[in-house]
């Protein structure tokens, strides 16, 4: 299937004009997906870290949503486990007017501000609601174990002084270590 | 038979008592007038237009399709001349105050520019809706540009080109089944599009669609509608029924095509239980049913931690899993007062294992009182789908009848009835037994069960005359028989039904678990 002008827009206009802390790059053999990065926000516990997602266009997109993922796992109130994302636009608020990039800069808003009240992962939420510092805390232990792959040793050194301290004794050392899954 | 008529006659009075007696109540509750009942003569000859109606009928109308569109319109025509606003656009008022024609009224009065604008009406301009090409003008959707595009745009001026208004349309009206509150394209846009404008856009099929869909919200935001939950009817029903009185009464409807069903929850006719009862049992029955006659028939509990434990080889020295707990399969004393006879228990009265024993019994008690509903519940079911079976012969059976016996077609409509009144009883009887299941045990209970007992005989009686053959029903003597069998049944069934009813009513019946 031929596809639609709608989407070759779209791609070329991402490429030609990136957003700021997000890319997205189509696959060779399937225009229609797309690798996904976006960058945590500055004022949020995932400052530093940037998070894989993935992106896919349904056949009959614009009319439906794009299927997107996070593919990183995050300490965040509306993505689960498996990184489905609990978004309004994505679902019932879907307008055919609204893009990738317009998509892309909601998901990346929602790190910005979370949304315990309507939550995905009620556990997180819970947590974050009855104890946000602690629950930033894991979030900045989540981002620093699984969002920083892309920097260097010597650049990832330089930034340990702005993450919670996982010095044995400390409670968020065995957690971050459960959750890895790696005792 | 003299014995049984003066049962009936007995019967019948008492009936009298308790329809009176609901009567009453009902005269409290529907005019408030009437607290206490005086005897004034208009009071009592009301009375007797009421005392008609059974205590557990309650009131319904059936609406077809036709007469839903009519209301609709009636309606819209009202609101369309009071307020002076175009039918299209009270359609879309009315349905955002979910077709509450009062408040609509009163808030238009008040601030019209605020309720047009939630509506999603926004200011008014004037002209039809139509289609336009506009030079330089590219859709945002597919993002085609070429010259001579058609496009279109509601008030709110978001302009899109005619093939992806369809697209979305169809989006919303096929897959997700929208049709009053569909909003327009873009994002973030509240206005909603009107059946003017869609007309315009959609092709045929669709617009049937959408106008079916319509009518659709049109009894779903009505509180007192429900639409007939038969396959393939298109009636809805109106009833005055609250959610909050569910408790007290059990408001079964009969819709025009014959299928009868609970107001309340929607599930088939389940007189005499309530609704929050009828949901526990089903859901009782879905979890615990297969699994409970599994463990009944093969298990045994640990005499001192009550797991089940299934024995599935071996001896009789068991060792519970769980607490360590040594005791003898056979007899469920401890082990250690086996002494020298392992492995074969031949000791009759042990104290601890008597104990044992009467522990288990307890607990399977429990057990064994739901089987018993259970079975006699899931039994009702079955001979209801084999009276089913029987009542689709019956027609061949009717025609048969007539030839061989000479009897009219009228005169062989008494197996009718009498297929009829055997599927009306059986529904009840099955729903008798959930009830029985949770109802504690008094005098109320003790009554209640001699009904259901009464009801149960006749039913059985019935369902073997009817299933004689065709040679037998010939017969006079039978053809009376079953005749007033079916009557005695369906007395029964009212008795039994105003029993019930007139205590839930009341608020009487004891459970013996809460709701």
């Amino acid at each position: 299937m031929a596809l639609p002008k709608r989407i070759i827009k779209e791609t070329e206009r991402l490429m030609a004009e990136p957003v700021p802390g997000i890319s997205a790059v189509p696959h060779g053999d399937n225009l229609r997906y797309f690798d996904v990065t976006i960058d945590g926000p500055e004022s949020s516990p995932y400052n530093h870290g940037r998070y894989k997602l993935e992106l896919f266009l349904p056949d009959d997109y614009p009319m439906t949503p794009p299927k997107v993922r996070f593919m990183t796992k995050i300490y965040h109130p509306n993505i689960d486990k498996l990184g489905r994302i609990c978004l309004d636009v994505l679902k019932s608020n879907w307008s055919p007017a609204l893009q990738i990039r317009t998509i892309l800069l909601s998901i990346q808003a929602l790190l910005g501000a979370p949304n315990p009240d309507d939550p995905l992962d009620p556990n997180v939420a819970k947590k974050w609601v009855d104890d946000p510092d602690d629950a930033i805390r894991e979030a900045k232990v989540w981002t620093w174990k699984f969002g920083m792959d892309y920097l260097g040793f010597e650049e990832r050194k330089k930034l340990r002084s702005d993450f919670p301290t996982m010095a044995k004794g400390d409670e968020n050392y065995h957690r971050a270590k459960i959750s890895d899954g790696t005792t | 038979m003299s014995s049984e008529d003066e049962f009936m006659s007995g019967m019948s009075s008492e009936e009298d008592d308790m329809l009176q007696g609901s009567d009453n109540d009902e005269g409290s509750v529907d005019d408030f007038g009437f607290d206490e009942p005086e005897p004034d003569l208009g009071y009592s000859q009301k009375d007797d237009v009421q005392a008609k109606k059974k205590s557990f009928d309650v009131n319904f109308k059936v609406f077809q399709p036709k007469d839903i569109q009519a209301q609709q319109d009636g309606l819209i025509d009202e609101v369309n001349m009071i307020l002076d606003i175009r039918k299209e656009d009270a359609a879309i008022l009315l349905r955002h105050f979910r077709w509450n024609k009062e408040r609509l009224i009163e808030d238009y009065m008040d601030r019209p520019k605020k309720v047009l604008e939630a509506a999603g009406l926004g200011p008014s301009a004037t002209g039809p809706p139509k289609l336009e090409i506009i030079r330089g003008f590219t859709c945002d959707i597919c993002c085609e540009d070429e010259a001579g595009l058609q496009s279109f745009a509601m008030k709110c001026g978001h302009r899109f080109c005619v093939s992806c208004y369809n697209q979305y349309l169809s989006q919303k009206i096929k897959e997700e089944g929208e049709a009053a509150r569909i909003q327009c394209p873009s994002d973030g846009c509240k206005r909603i599009i009107g059946a003017r404008s869609l007309d315009l856009l959609v092709t045929a099929d669709l617009r049937h669609r959408y106008h079916e869909l319509l009518t659709r919200t049109y009894v779903e935001d009505k509180e007192h509608f429900k639409w007939c939950p038969a396959p393939d009817c298109e009636n809805a029903i109106e009833c005055g029924i609250k959610k909050k009185d569910l408790d007290k009464v059990v408001p079964t409807v009969a819709c025009d095509c014959k299928h009868r069903f609970c107001f309340g929850c929607i599930l088939a006719d389940h007189q005499p239980a309530p609704c929050t009862l009828v949901k526990k049992w089903l859901k009782k029955c879905a979890d615990d049913s297969e699994t409970a006659n599994w463990i009944s028939a093969n298990t045994k509990e640990c005499p001192r931690c009550n797991s089940t434990i299934e024995k599935n080889g071996g001896c009789n020295h068991m060792t519970c899993r769980k607490c360590k707990h040594e005791f003898c399969w056979m007899c469920m004393g401890l082990w250690s007062e086996h002494g020298t006879s392992w492995y074969n228990c031949n000791r009759f009265e042990e104290r601890s294992g008597s104990d044992a024993r009467d522990a288990q019994a307890k607990s399977r008690i429990s057990l064994e009182r739901y089987l018993h509903y259970y079975n006699r519940y899931a039994n009702h079911e079955q001979s209801a789908k084999l009276d089913k079976d029987i009542y689709n012969k019956t027609e061949k059976k009717m025609i048969q009848l007539q030839s061989a016996s000479g009897m009219s077609w009228i005169e062989v409509q008494y197996l009718n009835s009498a297929s009829q009144a055997l599927q009306t009883c059986r529904q009840t009887l099955k729903w008798t037994y959930a009830f029985a299941f949770y109802l504690a045990r008094n005098n109320l209970t003790e009554m209640f069960e001699d009904n259901q007992k009464d009801l149960e005989m006749a039913v059985e009686a019935l369902s073997e005359m009817f299933e004689k053959n065709v040679t037998e029903l010939a017969e006079q003597k039978l053809k009376v028989e079953i005749m007033d069998k079916t009557t005695y049944c369906n007395k029964r069934r009212i008795i039994l039904l105003e029993d019930t009813a007139d205590n839930l009513a009341n608020g009487v019946w004891s459970w013996s678990t809460d709701f």
